[in-house]
């Protein structure tokens, strides 16, 4: 039960966070719990009124200080893999420790059931540090290590905001979850396109997370170091390729962006030695430092109880005595290479575990690969354009680059080297007999009367729309499929958009139904399309481009080329009034209107390729009659072989798997794989299913009654039987001697407890005879019911106090909990607000809005209806869910759940029904389903669950399930077994068992762990844990909690002291 | 506001002797209408070429022009004396910033041409661009917010980028009629000038081509597409307009801040305050005499021997 109680109570995750002020957690668990509290509260309050409560904890009292993570003893662990940990996790790992100091310093006087509560949620922390560790395992490899400035630099920012996220469990709970979902996003998109569009999610996330204020170079820096180790392990090929793109680069100086994209490659190369020779400059001291962190990350993992519990809120973060925290992600190594550029598509190279035996399928893929290569040559051989071309070079380098990444273990030959496709592709080209598989779908966006419409018309050399200049010629969306050189074109004509700011609600109308248009065929790739001799200065298209990515996402941009209409117009004059060459005109006019893309879409690494397009009748043509722009570029090959080579290089990451969102589907929003391990842990989380409000008081079922019957009898009225006691004030106490002070704190103890026993058997008597009242009553006839429902339902709705926060002695006006005091009304909705107490100063600490009620229909079926709506600066966050059981037959009930919440940037709603029988007396079993749609991705789950109830004190749960998600399946399975006291909930020891097996991807991660509470004497509890799972991080702690020894208390100021003392050292160190 | 130095036009000297001989015959003829002094007010929106207009017509590089970037947003005023005739032109910025028109920067031209007179408004706009969208009409709008709908009378409509090939095989003259037509419509609509003002149609429309590879003729004169010099046409058109009997346009205070909101409807105060007397301020009285009439005493009135009588 006490587990049980700790599980519920981390359920509401804002609310532990509240209890510190007296904010009683939400409907039943809570006031089932005010309820054991009360009890308890009244037994100590005898005592002392202020009864500190010390958590002395191995490990914990040495991380009280972040400057002493260098010296964090080790005693503690069981087994460490000296696993480094990359910066982003030590920020966690500290905010950890802050966190716990916190909770062990705090002498509230709260039980230590309630101090489990707090815990609870903070335990569950570092949800990816597995994750982490597996990455910095391989970084470790490499040799690559943070420079150690910079990383104690990153926990001295994290101490301060540590202080400030201490206060918010709840908003790191949160966080965790886009840890997750960062993660996700690290796992599911990897493809060359997304690679822009991943870094700017992952920026951000890491941004919100708790440590928001501290350096984002943390991030950045681990980001590179994953970059880096890619970029080394492919160096060398990389550098030579590089060189070759730079000569190609000198011979043709057109087009920038492949040399930008080059030197962003060497930028990268250089990055990484740079790190590389940092790491050897550094010596024992770095790597102390991450083995530290390691360390602690390893304690973190292990200490969460269930580490892919980190859902908001209505994921359940199981508190201790639940399983070991091995329901995490197997741990993948997921690098990115930076490659930036020109055909805009930044290539993201997702390894997938080498050992899946993939030399034997290597051939097949890389003979695919080849075909794409060929095809891409045909279709540039078409076009006029030798394979020395730039954007074919690049294209062609590409190819090669992510067959090498993608078959490490194959071989590496020919994949640079293009001969073989070139010839294939020259023989098949020349006997004109294969047909060419290939197909392109483009959209053309642009403002009105730019020349989208002409701009098509070109492209197939015949009128297919027409245009007029002053009219807009295209009123709907609409296309046209052609052939160009045989190869086959869909163009997608869309109507203009307009500039203007008021035009925008138009523009919205006209871009909805492209997307409606575009839903079935979604194009390869976009042209935007723009003026080359309209200086738009001042941001003016801005509010276009911005609606333009409200309403496609960001993602449009990554797939689309810049094109530049008018090209023949002449370059404006100069400041000097000469005329400014033509390159340099168009040069800057590509970096205006890249710039505002950029800036449109959020993304400032966005680099759309620029590509010339001249309409006009009038345009200079060369002999074969094509249109040249006054550089001398024949622009149709260019603008159709950069569409093409988008195309191609989706292909390609489609064949090779380098984990991509569905090619050709560049604004759906980004599809990732659903956090499967997250969601089958939220899954396997045994719900309490929603009770009438008559039932509400009693135990998950009518069991623990039952079983308790027997027992009754026993010391009925021992506690009356007793003599008349006297209780001495606490004068008369300081006068006892020793040995009688001890027999009189044995007595009252002895009494307490009596006395407890007899409430606690009073309330169960009372509640039977309820139950036998209500049972009666619906028997009888109708005019009694109404009487015995009023009843019933009096004994229900006795008013429970809601306990109003601690008001402070003083109406400080920046004291939040004068203003936002509520009344406990009467009606059946409970309504409360969400407060932040220990926001920033001065703020108004209002953060959102809890709303509960709980439905009876037709007498029988309960509907318990909770929402939670928040918001703070950064993000809003939604809660809601709905359950509503229904008993059918004797034994049997099944719950129905809807629950809304945001995860991430997106809702997820889970639909679940639990069908439980209690076929036996000791024995329950559950079997469940549900469903959860996130984002676009429907995810189904099986779970089953059995609960056995040995004898009153051993209880043992097992759950098994499995969750499903595109293919993608996860099993989980965990054992739970609790021993309890004999006289619970009086007996305050407890014993947990718990033990969890969780499978995906073929990785197979267990976990156990064992805790353990024992009461020591009167006022002491022991608490002892230890969890360990198969990757060997573990962890044994020890925790003593005492309300005998104030002084012991002072012990935790022994850290604060330190860092007190140490702080002018840092600052001089800082200067 | 700093008064502008006026200087000696010396870049007349830099146009071709026919320019030359043509402008200055035009200042004379100026000068015998009595007009010594000519106001010239340069708008549109950014990036078509106002700046350039300016120091084409002024024959100097006065104001700095870049294709790229916007020009401050300060209007800049050129004045340029010839033979006793100042010229003086005045640069405004463009009023286009992300997609509205900047109301800051209207702000400013106002202040910057208070207490002047405006003899010509140039609007300026681009040929070669097709479309004419809901930001020329707002453009046209703050204008005419700003000055009044009079100012058309004294607007010329300048085309910038004459020296193109029209699209879709066009004949130019259809191109420019078709362009200025499409124009004049927005200008219409955005100036709400009805359609029984008879001057609103006759707003006339001039082709300008800055670019340095404008064609010349025989004489060094930049010509457009259709033969004719330019620069003079510009400044006869500017002339005219100037003649054309409207008055010129003074901006004062009033029309910039509108009227003083503080005298608005202040004739109706006394009106008021005689409908509050009649009907509100009798019909309450009387309603609390009728109260009183009707009171009856309170028992403890009665029983404290009414000793005291009512007053009130």
């Amino acid at each position: 039960m006490v587990a049980d109680g700790v599980d519920e109570g981390g359920t509401h995750e804002k609310v532990p966070v509240k209890e510190d002020d007296g904010l009683m957690s939400n409907g039943e668990d809570a006031v089932r719990e005010i309820a054991e509290l009360n009890v308890d509260e009244e037994m100590r309050n005898d005592a002392d009124e202020s009864i500190p409560t010390l958590g002395v904890v191995l490990e914990k009292l040495d991380h009280g200080m972040e400057d002493e993570l260098e010296n964090v003893s080790v005693e503690g662990l069981v087994d460490t893999d000296q696993k480094g940990i990359s910066s982003v996790e030590v920020v966690y790992a500290s905010d950890q420790c802050e966190e716990f100091v916190d909770t062990d310093l705090a002498t509230e006087g709260k039980l230590t059931i309630d101090k489990d509560l707090e815990v609870a949620p903070a335990a569950n922390h570092p949800d990816d540090l597995d994750e982490g560790n597996a990455t910095l395992a391989t970084e470790n490899k490499v040799h690559v290590k943070v420079e150690p400035e910079s990383a104690t630099a990153s926990f001295e920012s994290v101490y301060h905001d540590a202080d400030r996220e201490v206060k918010k469990p709840s908003s790191s709970a949160d966080t965790e979850y886009q840890n997750d979902i960062s993660k996700e996003v690290k796992h599911a998109t990897n493809g060359p396109d997304s690679f822009q569009g991943k870094i700017s999610e992952q920026v951000p996330t890491s941004i919100d997370k708790p440590s928001s204020t501290s350096d984002e170079s943390v991030t950045r820096e681990s980001g590179i170091l994953t970059t880096s180790e890619e970029l080394k392990s492919e160096k060398d090929e990389q550098i030579t390729a590089g060189k070759i793109e730079i000569n190609q680069e000198d011979v043709t100086s057109r087009t920038q962006q492949p040399v930008e994209n080059v030197q962003e490659n060497l930028h990268n190369h250089t990055l990484a030695e740079k790190l590389e020779k940092k790491d050897s400059d550094c010596g024992d001291d770095t790597k102390k430092v991450i083995r530290e962190n390691g360390v602690q990350a390893a304690e973190e993992v292990a200490s969460s109880g269930r580490s892919m519990n980190h859902a908001p809120v209505p994921a359940r973060p199981a508190g201790l005595g639940r399983a070991a925290p091995l329901l995490e992600p197997a741990p993948r190594v997921s690098q990115q290479s930076r490659v930036n550029g020109a055909v805009s598509h930044a290539q993201a190279q997702h390894i997938e575990d080498p050992a899946n035996g993939e030399s034997e399928d290597h051939d097949e893929t890389r003979e695919q690969l080849q075909m794409i290569r060929v095809k891409f040559l045909r279709l540039a051989h078409r076009l006029g354009q030798t394979p020395h071309n730039v954007v074919v070079a690049q294209v062609l380098y590409r190819l090669g680059l992510a067959e090498q990444i993608r078959g490490r273990n194959g071989g590496r030959v020919g994949a640079f080297s293009f001969d073989r496709a070139s010839a294939m592709a020259e023989q098949a080209e020349a006997s004109g007999q294969e047909p060419l598989d290939f197909s392109c779908t483009i959209m053309v966006l642009g403002k009105t009367g730019v020349g989208k419409s002409a701009t098509i018309n070109s492209i197939f050399d015949e009128v297919k729309f027409s245009t007029d200049a002053f009219d807009t010629g295209t009123k709907k969306v609409q296309d046209v499929i052609g052939t160009v050189q045989g190869i086959k074109v869909r163009i997608i004509d869309t109507p203009g958009l307009l500039p203007s700011l008021t035009d925008q609600r138009q523009n919205e109308k006209i871009l909805h139904s492209i997307k409606r248009f575009i839903k079935k065929t979604p194009p390869d790739i976009v042209l935007y399309l723009d003026r080359l001799d309209m200086q738009s200065r001042d941001l003016g298209d801005m509010p276009l481009l911005r609606t333009i990515t409200e309403i496609f996402g960001p993602s449009i941009w990554f797939n689309a080329i810049v094109v530049l209409t008018h090209a023949a117009s002449a370059p404006p004059d100069g400041p000097n009034g000469t005329a400014s060459s033509y390159d340099m005109f168009v040069t800057q006019r590509s970096h205006v209107v890249q710039q505002a893309i950029r800036q449109a879409a959020g993304d400032m690494r966005l680099m759309n390729p620029v590509s010339l397009v001249e309409n006009h009748s009038a345009c200079r043509t060369n002999r074969a009659g094509q249109r040249v722009l006054p550089n001398g570029q024949v622009w149709k090959p260019h603008l159709l072989l950069l569409s093409f080579a988008s195309k191609i290089l989706a292909e390609a990451n489609a064949l090779l798997k380098l984990q991509d969102s569905p090619p050709g589907k560049p604004f759906a929003s980004r599809s990732r794989a659903p956090p499967l391990p997250f969601l089958l842990s939220t899954l396997l989380q045994p719900r309490p299913q929603p009770k009438l409000p008559e039932e509400q008081y009693g135990d998950d079922d009518g069991m623990d009654d039952d079983l308790d019957e027997s027992s009754d009898s026993d010391d009925e009225s021992e506690y009356d039987e007793l003599p008349p006691f006297k209780q001495l004030t606490k004068a008369q106490v300081s006068k006892l001697t020793r040995t009688q002070k001890k027999a009189y704190f044995d007595e009252l103890e002895y009494r307490e407890k009596l006395f407890m026993k007899k409430q606690l058997k009073e309330e169960r008597r009372r509640r039977r005879m309820m139950k036998k009242m209500a049972a009666a009553a619906k028997d009888q006839p109708s005019e009694y019911i109404d009487n015995a429902e009023e009843e019933s339902g009096g004994a229900a709705s006795v008013p429970v106090p809601m306990p109003d926060l601690a008001l402070p002695a003083s109406f400080d006006s920046d004291n939040p909990t004068h203003r936002y005091r509520y009344l406990d009304n009467s009606t059946q909705w409970l309504v409360r607000p969400v407060l932040d107490t220990h926001g920033w100063d001065h703020d108004v600490g209002y953060e959102g809005i809890n709303l509960e009620r709980l439905f009876v229909v037709k007498e029988k079926i309960p509907i318990s209806f909770s929402g939670q709506v928040s918001k703070d600066k950064k993000d809003a966050n939604v809660q809601m869910e709905v359950a509503s059981s229904l008993k059918h037959g004797e034994g049997k009930s099944t719950s129905l759940g809807l629950d809304m919440q945001t995860v991430g940037k997106d809702l997820a709603y889970t639909l679940r029904s639990e069908t439980r029988f209690s076929n036996f007396r000791k024995n329950k079993a559950t079997a469940g389903l549900s469903f959860t749609l996130l984002n676009d991705a429907l995810t189904a789950g099986l779970k089953v669950e059995d609960k056995l109830i040995v004898n009153k004190c051993l209880r043992l749960v097992v759950t098994g399930g499995a969750i499903t998600a595109r293919g993608d399946v996860a099993y989980g399975g965990s054992l739970d077994a609790t021993l309890r006291d004999k006289d619970y909930p009086l007996g305050r020891s407890l014993f947990t068992l718990g033990l969890s097996v969780m499978d995906w991807h073929g990785d197979l991660a267990v976990g156990g762990n064992i805790q353990s509470q024992l009461p020591i004497g009167r006022f002491t509890n022991l608490i002892a844990r230890a969890n360990l799972n198969n990757r060997g991080a573990g962890q044994v702690s020890l925790r003593v909690n005492s309300s005998e020894q104030l002084q012991i208390a002072l012990l935790g100021l022994i850290p604060l002291f330190k860092r007190l003392l140490d702080l002018p050292q840092q600052w001089q160190l800082g200067q | 506001m700093a008064s502008q130095l006026i200087r000696e036009w010396v870049g007349i000297q830099q146009f071709p002797a026919a320019t030359q001989a043509y402008l200055l015959d035009l200042l004379s003829k100026l000068k015998q209408q009595n007009v010594s002094s000519l106001t010239i007010l340069v708008m549109g929106k950014g990036g078509v070429g106002k700046s350039s207009t300016v120091n084409s017509v002024v024959g100097e590089r006065v104001v700095a022009v870049s294709a790229f970037q916007s020009e401050g947003p300060r209007p800049i005023m050129i004045s340029r004396s010839r033979a006793g005739f100042t010229l003086n032109i005045i640069d405004t910025p463009g009023l286009i910033e992300g997609g509205y028109v900047n109301d800051q920067t209207l702000e400013i031209i106002k202040r910057f041409l208070l207490d002047r007179k405006i003899d010509v408004l140039l609007y300026v706009d681009r040929l070669d661009a097709y479309r004419v969208d809901n930001l020329d009409k707002q453009v046209i709008k703050a204008i005419t917010d700003s000055f009044g709908k009079e100012i058309w009378r004294k607007a010329l409509i300048v085309l910038t980028h004459a020296q193109l090939s029209p699209p879709d095989g066009l004949e130019y003259d259809l191109f420019f009629s078709k362009r200025s037509e499409a124009l004049m419509k927005i200008v219409k609509m955005g100036a709400r000038i009805k359609k029984q003002d008879t001057w609103g149609s006759s707003i006339p429309v001039v082709l300008v081509e800055n670019s340095g590879r404008c064609n010349k003729n025989e004489y060094d004169e930049k010509i457009l597409p259709d033969g004719t010099a330019w620069i003079p046409n510009l400044v006869k058109m500017i002339t005219d307009v100037a003649l054309n009997g409207s008055k010129a346009i003074l901006v004062d205070k009033k029309l910039i801040e509108g009227p003083n909101p503080n005298r608005r409807w202040k004739e109706f105060i006394p009106l008021i305050f005689a409908f509050q007397y009649f009907f509100i301020i009798k019909p309450i009285q009387g309603a609390i005499k009728s109260d009183i009439a009707k009171e009856a005493r309170p028992s403890w009135e009665l029983r404290d021997g009414g000793g005291a009588s009512r007053k009130f």
